[in-house]
């Protein structure tokens, strides 16, 4: 509102100087608010007249200015805005919409809320939605909704259809930041060495699907069965042993590597593993080191001319198997086999944040 | 001949005056002012000789919003300032008329610091409130059907099965 009475600012400068301004100032012309501040002493010379001396009664909150009042709920916590939204219909309309919860799910879940979990997110809505077509198959709106989107419908009947007791379900931001919050809604995540750290999995992050726990600030994990290895449920997961799927490549799918030609020893890569091909892959933190016969002087190097790079799991012991391996440079896909297990897609780490992640994990000791 | 300026006339022609809305008048520096964009903006175009009538803004609440604009155009430390601002807000708080009108003026002067500071009180005074108690202490009615009232408090508990 005030954008608008700033914008028509230069107008009324025009105005002023036409006008003789002591006896209109142009302060009076601004319409916007005025209208509020004529309420508000209305008010007070009410409150004054029935109640002399009583002064804690706050002019209606609904009286003020839109701006104002969203001034105000921008600067609750998620929590201030649910209790809001209870309160009445006109807070429960504004404490509800989107642009109040933007910023409140970016800060807590921007991080971890990747596409997979969006994708989720709608998948769940539309469960939800064809469930609620079926329970409630006679309704109109209920038989349209399976056919046209949900927000939609929910622009041209909302207040009507809520009245007759059809509710739709909640396709607001909020809405899904309470599910997340109350930990009803599991998403795809990838989780850095998982089931505690076990020695099996260390330096390396798998695919999960995650939920929230407020009470203890952590996460459950749920990863996919490893061939007969059943499901594992890991609880107490802290927050920054997670991170959403940096690339849109599935557990179950191989990477198609773009920077095999780029790159160099010394460059921090990830590579996705798998012990068998039934098994998902996890993304397994390396370098690139110097082939065998090369002997790592910055001027002789030549390993970049070279067909083979030679990936180095530095976190081993020298000598494990699972120190080093080669891959094909111009036309590797998955190498291996089924006792060294299957090297798969590379991903070269650009960002210092994802390195500094992997190096945070590094173990104590060696690793057989 | 040139004409002398003598440092008191300098000084003047730095003092505007305000005139509130029932007619009470207050005389303070240009940088005071300054501190509302609205008035910094009429001070620009129309000069600061004649009186700016703040016609829509009673005395009290002016004169507060005053007071604030003069402390804060001193530039002084962070820490003082917020120390300052806590307590203006404590004093301001304990009157919600006067706190209601004070939040309007900030907004209709556009102090956009005040307009911030008010906020952020404000929803201090909201915070790990029951809705019940919201509406009594701000004066508003529950117009929620008893329906829409159940539907609030189901809405976000509905589980998402697991897949």
């Amino acid at each position: 509102m005030f954008f608008l009475l700033l914008s028509s600012l230069p107008f009324i400068f025009l105005l002023s100087k036409s006008l003789p301004l002591k006896q209109t100032h142009w302060l009076d012309l601004v319409p916007s608010l005025n209208l509020s501040i004529k309420m508000s002493s209305k008010r007070r010379s009410q409150s004054e007249g029935e109640n002399e001396g009583e002064n804690d009664m706050f002019p209606s909150v609904l009286d003020l200015p839109e701006l104002a009042l969203d001034m105000v709920l921008g600067k609750l916590s998620p929590a201030g805005l649910s209790s809001m939204s209870c309160v009445c219909k006109s807070l429960r309309e504004t404490c509800r919409s989107d642009h109040m919860w933007e910023k409140h799910m970016k800060a807590k879940w921007g991080r971890l809320i990747g596409k997979a979990a969006q994708r989720q997110w709608d998948l769940c809505m539309a469960l939800r939605n064809q469930s609620l077509c079926k329970a409630k198959g006679k309704g109109f709106f209920a038989r349209l909704s399976c056919v046209l989107p949900l927000h939609w419908i929910k622009s041209r009947i909302d207040g009507g259809a809520k009245s007759k007791g059809v509710f739709f379900p909640d396709v607001s931001i909020m809405s899904w930041y309470l599910s997340l919050e109350n930990g009803k809604f599991w998403f795809p995540a990838q989780v850095y060495n998982r089931e505690h750290g076990h020695v099996g999995f260390m330096l390396s992050c798998y695919d999960a699907e995650v939920s929230y726990d407020c009470h203890t600030d952590t996460f459950r994990a749920r990863y996919p069965p490893h061939g007969r290895r059943t499901v594992v449920i890991e609880e107490g997961v802290q927050w920054e042993r997670l991170r959403a799927s940096p690339v849109e490549t599935s557990a179950h799918e191989l990477h198609i590597s773009d920077c095999l030609h780029e790159l160099l020893p010394g460059d921090h890569i990830e590579i996705q593993w798998r012990r068998n091909k039934e098994f998902p892959y996890g993304w397994w933190y390396g370098v690139v080191g110097h082939l065998e016969s090369c002997d790592g002087s910055e001027y002789h190097c030549r390993c970049h001319n070279s067909d083979t790079i030679m990936l180095e799991f530095n976190q081993y012991t020298p000598g494990s198997r699972w120190r080093r391996a080669a891959v094909n440079r111009k036309n590797h896909r998955e190498e291996g086999n089924e006792t060294d297990g299957f090297y798969g897609g590379i991903r070269k780490l650009k960002s210092k944040d994802e390195i500094n992640m992997w190096k945070q994990l590094w173990p104590t000791d060696n690793l057989e | 001949m040139a004409t002398i300026i003598t440092k008191e006339q300098q000084e003047k022609e730095k003092m505007v005056t305000l005139v509130s809305s029932d007619s009470e008048k207050f005389v303070v520096e240009q940088k005071v002012a300054e501190k509302s964009h609205v008035i910094k903006m009429v001070m620009n175009c129309c000069g600061i000789e004649s009186p700016i009538p703040v016609r829509r803004v009673k005395g009290d609440i002016l004169k507060s919003i005053l007071e604030y604009c003069e402390k804060h155009s001193k530039g002084e430390a962070q820490e003082v300032m917020e120390k300052w601002d806590k307590e203006y807000m404590d004093k301001a708080e304990k009157d919600l008329v006067f706190f209601h009108d004070l939040m309007l003026a900030s907004h209709f002067l556009h102090i956009q610091e005040l307009v911030d500071l008010i906020a952020v009180t404000f929803a201090g005074m909201l915070k790990m409130k029951s809705p019940e108690e919201i509406r009594q202490k701000f004066n508003i009615n529950n117009d929620l059907t008893k329906e829409q009232e159940e539907h609030i408090m189901t809405t976000f508990g509905w589980a998402f099965q697991p897949i």
